[in-house]
């Protein structure tokens, strides 16, 4: 009897259910897409941490220091210490336990040189390298690790071609599309200059080529001075303190954790194991400034998801309350002709969860993708669909039909029926 | 007359009305939260950033212009720029650099005032304790290693060609991962005829147009110093702010249309609750436009209502969320309410004017029938 009910019921006025199932359909899209979108915000903030660019910075164990200041030697220059650029691409190796949170890598190889007479920095370094070791393959190099850099003109795409720092062009008279001859070590190339960087650092001064060229000139074929290495890590704790104070500190249940998480001591530490003759260093004013961003958005990040998802709920649910009190004459009919309230209850509650679950597996389908559109217009990133999410959809949509329908139902039927089809 | 047939109508349908206050105030209070957010997040990210050192390097203004040897600005020029860092309540800490030989090998030496170095380099990790004393000093892990110096040990540095010398003892190694960590910094004063390099590092409040402000006041005062922003920093810094702002306005936008279409299901559902009460009305003479505008200042009433509680509880909320992400309360500005007061009205009196159109398709005389 019910059930034949339910469904001349669900028969009737189909546009009216169409109505509360567009509803459903489109607060849930909107509801389980902000969820996707919450669930990934955590990790791709977190990765948006590389726009601080290098946090890590990879040295050979040197018998002597420079002495400079903003990549200006204030002391004669000591005998350069390099290491193989070779070795880099084991960052990415499968071997490598931390090669997924490496992000970026840009070795440099620093030199000086001559251009209209006047010596200048000069700086080697890779412009989108291909590294194929692995099952990763990544493409990177300055652009990728310099994001701060401003540049004016383009990126250099060939061996002939350079930045120069926004100094140089200043003093020399550079810009983009202009060729200079660079005269250095073992001999002198003529460089197109494809853009003008402004760093606000040392390489403001220098001159910026493609890392092969400047080996070529300075007779150091494969030889990098250093590598900037842009990692994934996780803010600093006390475990992390503790063994930067004093690593026999730590108990072996202490360094296997500390050694199993991406604090930035622990990845270079392994890095710098990686790479022999090295010394990985972290970029603490980076690292730091990381870790003190992280911590206070990925609070409020999920606060504010958390609020935004239950206003929407509440406006879905609101938009069900609204559909059901439109046909309370339907019920006060139903108990004149003798049906009891209990009835009367069970029948609408039981559309309403129809209604619902054919919105919320509607929803399944839109509301995960529209996540994922999300996710690449705030991040430009891909996401992976959450099945949790895609699962929770028809549930999620059978408790706000409920949460909406439950009380107009209720008020509906303890009112007075003859009332309510008067017209009252 | 108006206000007291709104009144009655309001409590009538009490269930209604508070359904649709508590929509319009939730989208009041994220409207208040989102808005103070994008005010407040990216100034105090900013400032609280700024207790982890400067945002800026000050250095003579030849420097900029050439690629030879860094040039030093006169004591006259960097009273100028401490002068106008004040003024701009930006932190301003001079180092002097000068080159020594320690254990035969050239060496970076840096004098800074100790609690200016404290202020400017808190990401330091130092092992023992920062340099306090004349005769002390702290020495960048880097250079520790390479010269074999320990905590305790005391050094001799020759400076001027080994005609003067300077011992320290060493209360700290620090790691910091950039040049410094190639250096030793010392609190003593160098002496008037010895060469050195003077720079400084600034804290100023406030980002990249903040730093270009400073310098354009530097140049203008001829101060001979110029400021060059640490652009690492401060590009991550913008980039993250960029999304936390492009995320809570889609958040925004979501509660938005779900509350527009939450709102203006309550108000169809009261107007369909008030069809006979609505007829009636007509039929004893109220003309087409006063059953509207009864119907919009319902709805503005409620609008408005909405708005100022949603107003209050964004304005708590915000300063629980922002007191717990940065430790401050949220600096009040004008911007959260109007969007508070703009958002619910705007979504209630739209609802309201779908309703009293459909108000005004229905048959006065069937409704009064009652069919």
């Amino acid at each position: 009897m019910l059930s034949r009910m339910l469904l001349d019921s669900l028969g009737r006025r189909l546009s009216r259910k169409a109505l509360s199932v567009l509803a459903v359909w489109i607060g849930l899209t909107l509801v389980l897409a902000l969820l996707s979108l919450s669930v990934d915000v955590g990790d791709k903030m977190n990765l948006e941490l590389r726009s601080f660019g290098a946090n890590i910075t990879v040295e050979p164990l040197a018998s002597a220091i420079p002495v400079q200041v903003g990549g200006h030697r204030l002391a004669p220059q000591t005998v350069p210490s390099y290491f193989d650029e070779a070795e880099l691409p084991k960052l990415k190796a499968i071997t490598f336990f931390w090669r997924n949170n490496i992000l970026g890598v840009a070795p440099r190889l620093r030199a000086s040189g001559l251009v209209k007479g006047q010596v200048v920095p000069l700086v080697g370094v890779w412009f989108d390298v291909p590294i194929t070791t692995g099952s990763e393959p990544l493409v990177t190099g300055a652009r990728q690790v310099y994001s701060h850099w401003s540049v004016q003109g383009a990126w250099p795409t060939r061996a002939d071609q350079c930045l120069v720092g926004s100094a140089v062009a200043r003093k020399l008279a550079l810009s983009p599309g202009d060729t200079l001859t660079l005269v250095a070590g073992r001999g002198e190339v003529a460089l197109s200059v494809a853009g003008v960087v402004t760093s606000g650092d040392g390489d403001d001064g220098a001159v910026i080529a493609p890392l092969s060229t400047v080996q070529g000139l300075v007779g150091a074929p494969g030889k990098v001075s250093s590598a900037d290495v842009s990692a994934l890590t996780t803010p600093e704790n006390k475990l992390a303190e503790k063994y930067r104070q004093d690593p026999r500190s730590l108990t072996p249940d202490e360094y296997d954790r500390w050694y199993c998480t991406p604090y930035p001591g622990a990845v270079a530490k392994q890095v710098q194991d990686l790479i022999p003759g090295s010394a990985a260093r972290v970029v603490r004013r980076v690292s730091e400034t990381q870790g003190m961003v992280f911590s206070r958005t990925k609070g409020l990040m999920a606060l504010l998801a958390a609020v935004t998802l239950v206003v929407c709920g509440l406006s879905v649910t609101g938009i069900l309350a609204a559909a059901v009190l439109e046909r309370r004459p339907e019920m006060a009919l139903l108990q004149a002709i003798g049906a009891r309230r209990a009835d009367v209850l069970v029948l609408f509650l039981a559309e309403m969860a129809i209604l619902g679950v054919a919105g919320g597996v509607l929803a399944a389908f839109t509301g995960p993708l529209l996540g994922r559109w999300l996710v690449s217009v705030v991040f430009g990133s891909t996401a992976d669909v959450h099945l949790a999410v895609v699962l929770i959809a028809p549930f999620l949509g059978l408790g706000l039909a409920w949460a909406g329908g439950f009380w107009p139902v209720w008020k509906a039927v303890n009112q007075d029926a003859a009332q309510v089809l008067h017209g009252g | 007359m108006l206000a007291h047939m709104i009144r009655h109508s309001l409590v009538r349908s009490a269930g209604v009305t508070a359904w649709s206050l508590a929509t319009l105030t939730a989208s009041a209070a994220l409207a208040t939260i989102f808005v103070a957010m994008s005010i407040d997040v990216g100034q105090k990210m900013t400032s609280s950033l700024r207790s982890l050192g400067a945002n800026a390097v000050a250095h003579a203004g030849q420097r900029r212009d050439g690629v030879g040897a860094p040039v030093t600005a006169d004591s006259a020029a960097w009273e100028r720029a401490h002068g106008l860092a004040e003024a701009k309540r930006a932190d301003l800490v001079e180092f002097h650099l000068r080159v020594g030989t320690l254990q035969g090998a050239p060496v970076a030496i840096v004098t800074a005032d100790a609690a200016g170095l404290a202020r400017m380099t808190p990401y330091w990790g130092v092992n023992g304790r920062r340099a306090a004393g004349q005769d002390e000093c702290v020495m960048g892990r880097k250079l520790a290693q390479v010269l074999g110096t320990s905590i305790g040990a005391t050094v001799e540095v020759r400076l001027d060609g080994a005609a003067h010398h300077e011992r320290y003892r060493v209360t700290g190694i620090f790691e910091s991962g950039d040049e410094d960590e190639g250096r030793m910094f010392v609190s003593r004063k160098p002496r008037p005829e010895e060469a050195r390099f003077t720079y400084a590092l600034v804290s100023v409040p406030g980002g990249e147009p903040d730093i270009a402000a400073f310098n354009t006041s530097l140049a203008a005062a001829g101060a001979g110093i110029e400021l060059t922003p640490l652009r690492q920093v401060l590009h991550g810094e913008r980039a993250i702010i960029g999304k936390i702002n492009l995320l809570t306005g889609v958040a925004l936008l979501a509660v938005l249309l779900l509350s527009s279409v939450g709102v203006t299901a309550a108000v169809l559902s009261r107007v369909i609750e008030r069809r006979k009460e609505l007829a009636l009305l007509q039929a004893l003479g109220a003309k087409r436009h006063s059953v509207v505008a009864l119907l919009l200042s319902e709805g503005a009433a409620i609008g408005v209502a909405g708005a100022l509680l949603g107003y209050a509880a964004g304005t708590v909320l915000s300063q629980v969320i922002v007191r717990q992400a940065f430790g401050v309360s949220v600096t009040p500005h004008l911007a959260p309410f109007l969007a508070a007061v703009v958002v619910s009205v705007v979504i209630a009196v739209l609802a309201a004017s779908i309703g009293a159109r459909r108000a005004l398709r229905m048959e006065t005389a069937m409704l009064l029938k009652g069919e």
